[in-house]
């Protein structure tokens, strides 16, 4: 496997980073200005093509309405993407490694590694006998 | 015809009462979980403080249409949740006959399952998720026409780990003793 994707610094992520900082807190600037300042100060500047400041409740709205709604379906799709009780995926799913039948018993070598059999699992951590 | 009983505690820590009892001179197992109903006090307590509530906000001197509509809405929530509630699991297994699972519910009602005994392969505590938490829960597995199914016993009333073992240590063997 090539390089695996990790969650390190490196230089790109710095500048990228710093970008958005500076870039988020002048776009906070602007909207804080355009939102609160009367607009005759916009007009005798001489801007005059501006959205109009019922965006201004709007947006603001939005954002809020998006982070309460971004963490509660975060949490529903999480319950929607569990296997149910009573799926086979709790036992076996695409990542288990099946025992495969016996070729050599005699040899020295390590056998492959194989998932564990779960009725030999529970035998050993439930019940008191072990066979 | 052996005996033994005592009380354990569910997950969200309501008192669950539990027998295990051999028939028969031990061909026949069962297990048998029973809720103790402790919560008329809860109720009660609810269904003061909201009529007073109701009462302070004044649903009584409007149109008696409206009230009579709320009373019947929650007429109906009771029954359902009466209807739904899970009073007794019981677990029945037979020695070359199978496994009945018996639900009662609040009200009397009560469904059962049957697995005759050739398509029982096993009985297993398995871990799984249910509302953002995991828990542990006994299943049966089920070999049908080939494909293993599974089936979990007592996931209405969910007891605790320490009687799961408990009642994995006495169905093991009578499960496998059909082999």
């Amino acid at each position: 496997m090539s390089t695996t994707p990790s969650p390190l610094p490196s230089p790109e992520r710095a500048i990228i980073g710093f970008f958005l900082y500076v870039a988020s807190i002048f776009t906070f600037i602007i909207y804080l200005l355009w939102a609160y300042l009367p607009n005759n100060w916009f007009e005798n500047i001489g801007i005059t093509y501006y959205p109009h400041k019922y965006w201004s409740i709007a947006i603001a709205i939005l954002v809020v309405t998006l982070l309460i709604g971004i963490v509660l379906v975060n949490c529903l799709v999480n319950s929607l993407s569990v296997p149910s009780l009573d799926s086979m995926k709790l036992i076996q799913d695409r990542h288990t490694r099946k025992k495969m039948n016996v070729k050599n018993l005699n040899t020295d070598a390590i056998p492959p590694v194989c998932d564990l059999d779960l009725s030999f699992v529970n035998q050993v951590l439930y019940s008191s006998d072990i066979k | 015809m052996k005996f033994s009983g005592g009380t354990c505690e569910n997950i969200y820590g309501e008192l669950l009462d539990y027998e295990i009892i051999q028939h028969e001179n031990n061909l026949i197992t069962e297990c048998r979980l029973e809720r103790r109903i402790i919560h008329l006090q809860k109720w009660i307590g609810l269904t003061i403080i909201l009529t007073y509530l109701a009462a302070l906000i004044g649903v009584h001197k409007n149109d008696s249409s409206l009230l009579l509509f709320l009373s019947i809405i929650l007429l109906i929530g009771v029954i359902i949740k009466a209807y739904l509630k899970v009073k007794r699991e019981c677990v029945i297994v037979g020695n070359q006959m199978g496994l009945q699972l018996t639900t009662t519910y609040v009200i009397g009602r009560q469904t059962t399952i049957f697995i005759s005994s050739n398509r029982i392969k096993d009985i297993l505590i398995n871990e799984g998720f249910l509302s953002q938490r995991l828990i542990y829960y006994l299943t049966l597995m089920i070999n049908v026409n080939g494909d293993m199914s599974m089936l979990p016993l007592f996931v209405k009333l969910l007891p605790r780990l320490s009687l799961l073992k408990l009642f994995y240590k006495h169905l093991y063997p009578v499960i496998h003793k059909l082999k």
